[in-house]
């Protein structure tokens, strides 16, 4: 391996041709310009250096030395590269993308495609709604594109009605199919779906979907019922993996103080009242935990939104005369066990999103972004926490009324 | 950047012409890097793929980013442990993605031959980079247009194409924005 002198020639065993054109020729120490008509192509053979090219197997085996500055040499860009290039279309555009040829057409189902795709960075935040009245609906709000599509969703079942969340590209909802609760899991961009088995306790209950960081696998959170029965019943996970619930430990009887929960790292959180603080399920262990935190004073509402890594972050409105109301924001301090406020809506934004103080609205959140709906006037407003801003989510009004809406990633991983 | 007597390391691109840049920006990329760890590189390495024009620009970009993650890491040590090392960061991050976007402004063969040379050299943020502009570019084309910017074999008929284009039809409808939401603010 040693004894080459001062130069180390980095050069392919063989070169390839591309497509169905001849590729330009390489001319080692040769006039600038290379005519693309040639067609010979230099194979040379490295003195001793056949071990080598391990160096150059990752690289593409083609000899491109000198290229005219031309439109047409798009035509000889390798596959692979083709497909770094798609990776990096917008998801939804690549829909439009899928006319131009067989191959483009049949690539969101190609192994190697699905594979760089989740290895490009993501596209960026987006919002899906469902609605089945007056019509059904399901659309997704790129915000990096500033676009709703209309997703056509033909594929799920008619029972489908509740929207539960999404995750990792993972779309969860419910419905009863006659008299049987039902779970459903899918891809809207795939169009995969599945129907989860039943729980041990088959009701109406609160649920959330968990994608896994690292491959495809997922878990759904079975938690307390919906219908406020007194008599608690073990919490139960589904694990994709194995494809069966797990029963788990039972939240000891509180009192809780709203129905929203939060999911973030490995637990899922839930406020009570009676006693003051909050309930933690962890997803390791499967056991449950109460850690006594107290809530701000004059707290109106108190939604529970997951930030990104380990934050957690507790929104309401604080104040009970309507003049003196603000909104606020608020972190948890892990340590100390308290709520740290973090920043107020504008009054403008506060004002404008809810005309009246008792008008209602929701509020959920992921990775550092938290958004905020108002039903009867169908407005959206993000909070972006790492950039501290406030902006409206536009779109047609008819979009956020009355509709369920949750974050989602765009991705092609298939269900498996 | 420092330049402290780090080693140094020539390039030599296709057509002869020789760079000598600081070892730490030429193991930007990992062909190289892995050409001077397991092979034992004396001081010169030919880059047969890579003209000079192209190799110029490479190490034009390994420089920077070099250049920055030195800045980001000094500034880190400095400010350790306080919130301001965070807030320092940031708008170097800014700027670099701001040199990022100038860096491929530029026209469509150098382009190309940048996301080969990035992929031959292995440096993983310049094909990120190089390919991300590509996909911009194509972003807005028509299928005709794609089809004679990557000299795609027109392969389907045009009842085929037809169909595809029915069964994607959600991806082209647009759903207009009915107000502007910017007026609340």
């Amino acid at each position: 391996m040693h004894g080459f002198g001062e130069t180390f020639p980095l050069v392919p065993r063989s070169s390839v041709s591309l497509s169905d054109e001849m590729g330009p020729v390489p001319r080692l120490g040769g006039p600038r310009t290379i005519s693309p008509s040639h067609q010979k192509t230099i194979k040379t053979k490295p003195r001793g250096l056949d071990e080598e090219t391990n160096v150059l197997t990752t690289a593409n085996k083609i000899l491109i030395s000198e290229i005219q500055l031309d439109e047409s040499v798009w035509a000889h860009l390798p596959d692979d590269l083709q497909i770094e290039i798609l990776a990096r279309v917008p998801p939804f555009l690549l829909f439009r993308l899928r006319p131009v040829c067989k191959r483009w057409n049949s690539i969101l189902n190609d192994s190697g495609f699905i594979s760089t795709h989740s290895r490009v960075p993501v596209h960026g935040p987006c919002l899906l709604t469902f609605w089945r009245n007056p019509s059904s609906q399901l659309s997704i709000l790129s915000m990096p594109l500033k676009t709703w599509f209309k997703i056509p969703f033909g594929f799920l079942p008619d029972w489908v009605f509740w929207l539960v969340g999404s995750s990792g590209g993972l779309v969860c909802f419910t419905g009863f199919d006659e008299l049987t609760f039902k779970t459903l899991i899918c891809n809207p961009l795939t169009q995969t779906w599945q129907v989860l088995p039943s729980m041990h306790h088959n009701q109406q209950r609160q649920l959330i979907l968990v994608k896994s960081n690292s491959g495809t696998d997922y878990k759904v959170i079975a938690a307390s019922e919906i219908s406020g029965d007194s008599k608690t019943i073990p919490t139960e996970v589904y694990d994709s993996r194995t494809g069966t619930w797990s029963l788990h430990d039972t939240m000891p009887a509180v009192s809780l103080c709203s129905s929203k929960m939060a999911f973030c790292d490995s637990r899922l959180y839930l406020e009570t009242l009676n006693p003051i603080g909050l309930m933690v399920y962890q997803v390791d262990t499967g056991r449950w935990d109460y850690i006594p935190v107290k809530f701000p004073r004059s707290l109106l509402d108190g939604y529970l939104v997951s930030g990104a890594k380990k934050r957690l972050f507790l929104v309401g409105r604080v104040g009970i005369y309507s003049t003196l109301q603000s909104m606020r924001v608020w972190e948890l301090d892990h340590g100390k066990s308290i709520w740290t406020e973090i920043t107020r809506m504008p009054p403008r934004y506060f004002r404008s999103l809810l005309r009246l103080s008792a008008e209602r609205f929701e509020c959920f959140g992921q990775d550092n972004l938290i958004c905020f709906t108002s039903w009867n006037q169908g407005k959206g407003l993000l909070y972006d926490v790492e950039k501290k801003s406030w902006s409206w989510i536009m779109g047609p009004a008819v979009q956020l009324c009355n509709s369920q809406v949750c974050f989602y990633e765009p991705r092609f991983d298939t269900l498996v | 950047m420092a330049d402290n007597g780090g080693k140094k390391i020539t390039l030599k691109s296709s057509d002869g012409e020789e760079f000598e840049v600081p070892e730490v920006v030429a193991m930007e990329s990992q062909t190289i890097r892995h050409v001077i760890e397991d092979v034992c590189a004396k001081n010169s390495i030919p880059l047969l793929n890579v003209n000079s024009k192209i190799l110029s620009k490479v190490i034009e970009y390994c420089k920077k980013h070099v250049a920055a993650a030195e800045a980001a890491a000094s500034k880190a040590s400095t400010e350790e442990g306080t919130a301001a090392a965070a807030s320092v960061t940031k708008p170097s991050d800014e700027d670099l993605k701001t040199w990022d976007a100038e860096f491929v402004k530029v026209d469509k063969g150098t382009l190309f031959n940048l996301i080969l040379a990035a992929n031959y050299l292995h440096i993983p943020g310049l094909l990120d980079l190089t390919c991300q502009a590509a996909a911009d570019m194509i972003k807005g084309k028509s299928a005709k247009e794609i089809r004679k910017f990557f000299n795609l074999k027109n392969c389907i008929s045009p009842e085929e194409e037809e169909e595809i284009r029915r069964e994607n039809q959600w991806a082209f409808e647009e759903e207009k924005r009915t107000r502007a939401f910017d007026a609340y603010a």
